[in-house]
């Protein structure tokens, strides 16, 4: 393998880059890994147990060994949720979980992350619930230009609404997402919902405007929850007008975006002259 | 040290793409399929605006409307598999239709021994395709059947452009080579991106 397919692998697995660079250059062998969680780290007693893998090849019995780790791990940490509102997003919930579940308390160990893994199950579980509240949702005509805001405004109110039961210790949840090794499973969920949202409102796009809707829904989303976690309007009113205020912003945006610049040149001169006024204090309209 | 690794491993596994779920390779084969025609369409689109009046233009326009179908196809796929299109898609549009109108412009010959270069990149690539997807027996029998006819168009386009003079482009082992580097690029890229 030569040097670049090596410092291009090494980028995609995220590994520093630096390494590939400055090592010499070693004959391709198979190093055995260490793997932590799901990947087959069996640890019924607590300790996560050292397994070698060549790359590659893995057989039938293997899979089904990760199908039922898969399904222990499930149920853990479906019976945790009921113990957040008691113990936060930790490890304690954890192992009250397991003991729940039927397996003894140290089982937390299955989750070197502890409260992440926890918070990622949440947030993927709330995510396939939308999707299937979704799918039976009305869908609503569209032409070209319309954007389905009810849609879009329904699919972000239901899945904080979802946050309900856990709005107290929400915050922490934010704050573990926000650590940096957390960071890549908290946007794969945010990616996975906005793309949902997208699909299933109706968005067919193949062009840029595929990445423009997703990240500007992922912003509209992300202000909204920190919004709803102080609202404390009856029904969540407060949190819906957030989201539909946000959703008309972003058509407004998208409506100068295909604006005629040269027809819109002397609105865009008015409004850089105000501003410039009412920097300098000599606003007229106070 | 092997933390990142598993991390991101877990977070393909999470991401909600049908076409992942289906088979690894098809994600990337459509997202890098669409580039190729998209771009592909854009080379024709410069050709056609420096040639359009001249004798080639009808074979330039035959070529043009296959491409075009083709993109459209592959737009339809790309809904269909929710497969996410590749983020450099506005510099493929502007690439293609700068090396289409460049080639054009530096003659007729010129254009035709670019339109040979490309289509020799991308016939080679579907080969590549057909020959992974052929190892899965569980291959999408549409996909197969879509990239086997395209494959089969994209050589035609090659043997027209041999047929009318590419050979006697200036420069043309140079500049074909370099055509086909760039087109090896935009395709690895593409596959990623």
């Amino acid at each position: 393998m030569s040097k670049i397919q090596t410092i291009i692998r090494s980028l995609r697995n995220g590994h520093r880059l630096v390494r590939p660079l400055a090592a010499a250059s070693v004959p391709d062998v198979v190093r055995p890994m260490r793997l932590y969680s799901s990947q087959g780290g069996k640890a019924p007693d607590g300790i996560p147990s050292i397994e070698t893998r060549a790359t590659g090849a893995s057989s039938e019995s293997e899979k089904e060994d990760q199908q039922y780790e898969e399904d222990v791990k499930a149920r853990i940490l479906e019976k945790a949720l009921g113990f957040v509102a008691a113990s936060g997003w930790s490890v304690e919930a954890l192992g009250a979980g397991a003991e729940a579940a039927g397996y003894p308390g140290v089982s937390h160990r299955l989750f070197p992350n502890g409260g992440a893994d926890l918070v990622h199950y949440f947030n993927v579980k709330c995510n396939e619930d939308l999707v299937t509240q979704m799918k039976s949702w009305p869908k609503e005509d569209l032409t070209e230009s319309k954007v389905p805001t009810k849609f879009v405004e329904n699919a972000i109110v239901t899945r904080l609404q979802m946050l309900e039961p856990y709005k107290a210790s929400w915050p922490k949840a934010m704050a573990i997402q926000a650590l940096p090794s957390n960071v890549p499973n908290c946007l794969a969920t945010l990616l996975s919902l906005v793309d949902d949202i997208c699909y299933h409102s109706g968005d067919r796009s193949v062009d840029f405007n595929w990445y423009i809707r997703r990240v500007g829904l992922a912003g509209i989303y992300k202000a909204a929850e920190l919004f709803y976690l102080t609202d404390s309007s009856a029904g969540n009113s407060g949190t819906r007008a957030f989201v539909a205020a946000r959703i008309r912003d972003a058509q407004l945006i998208q409506t100068a975006m295909n604006m005629n610049p040269v027809s819109v040149a002397p609105q865009t001169l008015t409004a850089a002259f105000v501003t410039a006024k009412n920097i300098l204090g000599i606003n007229t309209l106070k | 040290m092997m933390r990142p690794t598993v991390l991101l491993q877990q977070v393909k596994r999470g991401a909600h793409s049908s076409a992942w779920k289906k088979n690894p390779h098809l994600d990337k084969i459509i997202r890098v399929d669409h580039a190729g025609e998209l771009g592909a369409d854009r080379i024709y689109a410069g050709q056609m605006a420096v040639l359009g009046g001249t004798a080639e233009g009808p074979l330039i326009q035959h070529m043009w409307d296959q491409e075009k179908h083709h993109r459209a196809k592959f737009e339809e796929l790309i809904v269909k598999h929710r497969v996410r299109p590749t983020v450099f898609m506005p510099i493929w549009n502007v690439a293609g239709f700068v090396l289409g109108a460049g080639s054009a412009l530096m003659g007729k010959e010129a254009a035709m021994a670019c339109t040979v270069a490309v289509e020799t990149v991308i016939v080679d690539h579907y080969n590549d395709q057909l020959r992974t997807l052929m190892e899965d027996p569980t291959v999408d029998k549409e996909i197969l059947e879509t990239i086997t006819k395209f494959r089969d168009e994209e050589q035609e386009h090659h043997d027209t452009g041999l047929n009318h003079g590419a050979e006697q482009a200036p420069f043309y082992k140079a500049m074909t080579e370099v055509i086909k580097a760039g087109c090896k690029v935009a395709i690895e890229i593409s596959k990623r991106v």
